[in-house]
């Protein structure tokens, strides 16, 4: 199990920070994933079977941009 | 101006310029320009729409993206522009405006230095605040930041500690003593041996609290959420319904593009950032949303009276001569307790010194009896200075019935601190703890903000707290009680009130936790503290409760104005959208212009005291 914490460019509207957390939710091996609309913080959980590069790619194909990727 | 706001600006230019061409009789210039401005304010917004769409998902874009292209298949090219441009124009000022409701709270951040200048080798580095190691040797001049949690092993320094425990007066700091991480050199240098970096010194603590709060979700917001939630799809059901009744698929696009319940979801958190950042700017954490519902509604207070309403520290309070005089009573006292460290000691040495008295003789023997006092001897003959029991073992030439009668008064005074000088009775000290200088006011402020019940709870006897509180004008004093007692007492309060409890955060957990409200008064914003609690006040005023409270109810009533304003909006639109007087564009115009009016109406939270 992994944690990790990815900074966003600031979110504009709440019902971004819920398509984030419903794309990140359909990958296998997600435990769990959580947006802060108002820091603009991505806090997901995940097995060691996921690879963190999807995950950001699939922020970024919603039309996010993904600043910082830290270990939590 | 930023690459991603292109398509606004060309999109809104397109649409200038096509009025223009229509005011000079070229119509067919002019819908060319409308259908490009839409166009190209789609390009951004198709983007998301199709983004989301990859993952079966429908959003706000995509509605509006069907919208637009659906009127510029009708010929409506002016309403297709003017929806897609004020849809990103309001998304524009949206976020520029958000940005200010978090601003209170992003000043905070800034406070913390990312940078240290390291000593490694005799040399000086500048280095990233993550690449410290414990122990390392930063250094610190007059107007800086201290970067780090640490430990002074060089130097010395006025420092600014106001970020961190609300003293507003600042604290002179030498080797050996503790800095933190966010204060201010104000004047000196020093070399700190750093102890913690980062998000674990005690203002990364402060900072992870106050981010944590910003998320946690009020009442209202979740019950907001959910009619979003159920909303969204029914004004889109609504729509293909009124299509397939009515044929006409201008109302069902215009329905759509009304359908965004972007002023709905907005209106909460802006308001919780903005109270939870005013509030943090006066040194008051908060727990987050739900914890300002709650301290909103609160109509009586409970104070743990030690170190909430009173400093907590004895002082002198009278001094009562019987066979001397005040000045003797204080220079023998003074001799006896000199150099102790002990609370009752520092507070008589502290008095000796307000009126000038300095002790005439050193003791040459120091006799302490831990729990009675102390004993001293020298050239000038034997010290006793202690309480009653010690005063009672001592032969004393004093009427040992009278001293009897002194059971009384400690009743009444329960610190009292007899001063023999060879058997002879010189005087006794009264101690007590005082009332904070801001206590009264700030109870005048609280009941002036709709408090209705104020009650101290307190250990010490229903005597002694009536004597110290006196002046301030409480309705209940519940005297005598245990700490396990305390959560009890709230329990029976919270029956018919709703119930705020300030404690100190360490031992009032329970209180704390049983009322409504829980309020920390902390000088060294404690992890304990910051756990039970759901308002920590940083800082010795109790001022600041009452203040907490006015940014709540503040905040609290922002909230509702834009619950109404947000709702209303959408119930005002869909019912002009179907009778058919609101048409795409000014629906699109009045829904942007809602959102804005729940953002602007936030950022008045951030200009309260």
């Amino acid at each position: 199990m992994q944690k990790r914490v990815f900074q966003l460019n600031p979110l504009s509207c709440p019902t971004c920070a819920k398509k984030i957390e419903t794309v990140l939710l359909k990958v296998d091996g997600v435990e769990s994933a959580e947006v802060s609309f108002t820091s603009s913080k991505v806090n997901v959980a995940f097995e060691d079977t996921v690879d963190v590069t999807v995950l950001i790619d699939r922020i970024h194909r919603l039309g996010y941009r993904v600043l910082e990727s830290k270990k939590a | 101006m930023k690459k991603q706001d292109l398509p606004m600006i060309v999109s809104g230019l397109l649409l200038g310029s096509a009025w223009l061409l229509d005011a000079m009789g070229m119509p067919s210039l002019s819908d060319g320009s409308l259908a490009s401005a839409a166009l190209i304010a789609l390009l951004p917004i198709g983007r998301k729409a199709l983004g989301a769409l990859q993952f079966r998902m429908a959003s706000i874009e995509l509605l509006v993206t069907i919208a637009v292209v659906g009127a510029l298949f009708l010929g409506e090219y002016s309403e297709a522009a003017i929806v897609s441009f004020l849809f990103l124009f309001g998304a524009f000022l949206e976020s520029r405006t958000i940005r200010k409701t978090r601003s209170a709270m992003e000043s905070l951040i800034k406070l913390a230095p990312s940078s240290a200048v390291v000593l490694r080798d005799g040399r000086r580095e500048t280095v990233d605040i993550l690449d410290l190691l414990e122990g390392d040797i930063v250094e610190v001049r007059t107007g800086q930041r201290i970067p780090v949690d640490g430990v002074i092993v060089h130097g010395s320094a006025t420092i600014d500690q106001s970020q961190i425990t609300g003293e507003s007066m600042p604290s002179e700091k030498i080797i050996g003593e503790n800095v933190f991480a966010s204060t201010i050199l104000q004047n000196g240098y020093v070399e700190i041996a750093t102890k913690k970096v980062g998000e674990s010194t005690v203002f990364g603590n402060i900072l992870k609290r106050l981010e944590e709060a910003q998320d946690k979700k009020a009442q209202t917001q979740r019950v907001i959420e959910k009619f979003a939630n159920w909303y969204t799809p029914s004004v889109v059901v609504l729509s293909i319904v009124t299509f397939l009744i009515s044929k006409d698929i201008r109302l069902a696009l215009t329905l759509l593009v009304i359908a965004c319940p972007g002023a709905m979801v907005i209106s909460i958190p802006v308001a919780i950032v903005a109270g939870i950042g005013t509030m943090a700017k006066h040194g008051i954490l908060v727990k987050g949303g739900e914890s300002i519902e709650k301290l909103a509604k609160i109509n009586a207070i409970a104070f743990d009276k030690t170190g909430t309403l009173t400093i907590g520290k004895p002082k002198v309070s009278m001094i009562h001569p019987v066979d001397g005089d005040e000045s003797s009573i204080l220079d023998y006292a003074s001799i006896a307790e000199h150099g102790s460290s002990h609370a009752l000691a520092k507070a008589i040495l502290a008095k000796a010194e307000e009126l000038g008295i300095k002790p005439s003789y050193i003791a040459s023997n120091l006799d302490v009896l831990a729990g009675y006092g102390v004993v001293a001897s020298g050239e000038f003959g034997k010290v006793t200075v202690g309480n009653l029991r010690l005063a009672k073992q001592t032969e004393t030439e004093f009427p040992i019935d009278q001293l009897e009668s002194y059971s009384a008064l400690t009743q009444t005074y329960p610190t009292c601190v007899f001063v023999l000088l060879n058997g002879t009775m010189l005087g006794y000290l009264i101690l007590s703890d005082t009332l904070r200088d801001d206590a009264r006011e700030a109870l005048v402020s609280l009941r002036k903000l709709g408090v209705k019940e104020i009650h101290v709870i307190t250990g010490d006897s229903a005597a002694s707290a009536t004597q110290t509180l006196g002046p301030l004008g409480i309705d209940t004093i519940h005297a005598d009680i245990l700490p396990q007692e305390k959560a009890e007492i709230i329990q029976r309060l919270k029956k018919e009130k709703k119930v705020a409890m300030v404690g100190d955060g360490i031992n009032d957990t329970l209180a704390l936790n049983e009322s409504d409200a829980g309020i920390a008064m902390s000088s060294d914003a404690s992890e304990v503290a910051m756990k039970t609690a759901d308002i920590v006040i940083l800082g010795e005023r109790v001022e600041s409760v009452a203040t907490a409270m006015r940014i709540a109810r503040f905040t609290s009533s922002v909230l509702k104005q834009n619950i109404v304003i947000s709702i209303g909006t959408v119930f005002f639109l869909i019912f002009g959208v179907l009778v058919g007087k609101v048409h795409m564009d000014t629906g699109m115009l009045v829904h942007e212009a809602s959102v804005l009016a729940v953002i602007l109406n936030a950022l008045r939270i951030l200009r309260k005291k």
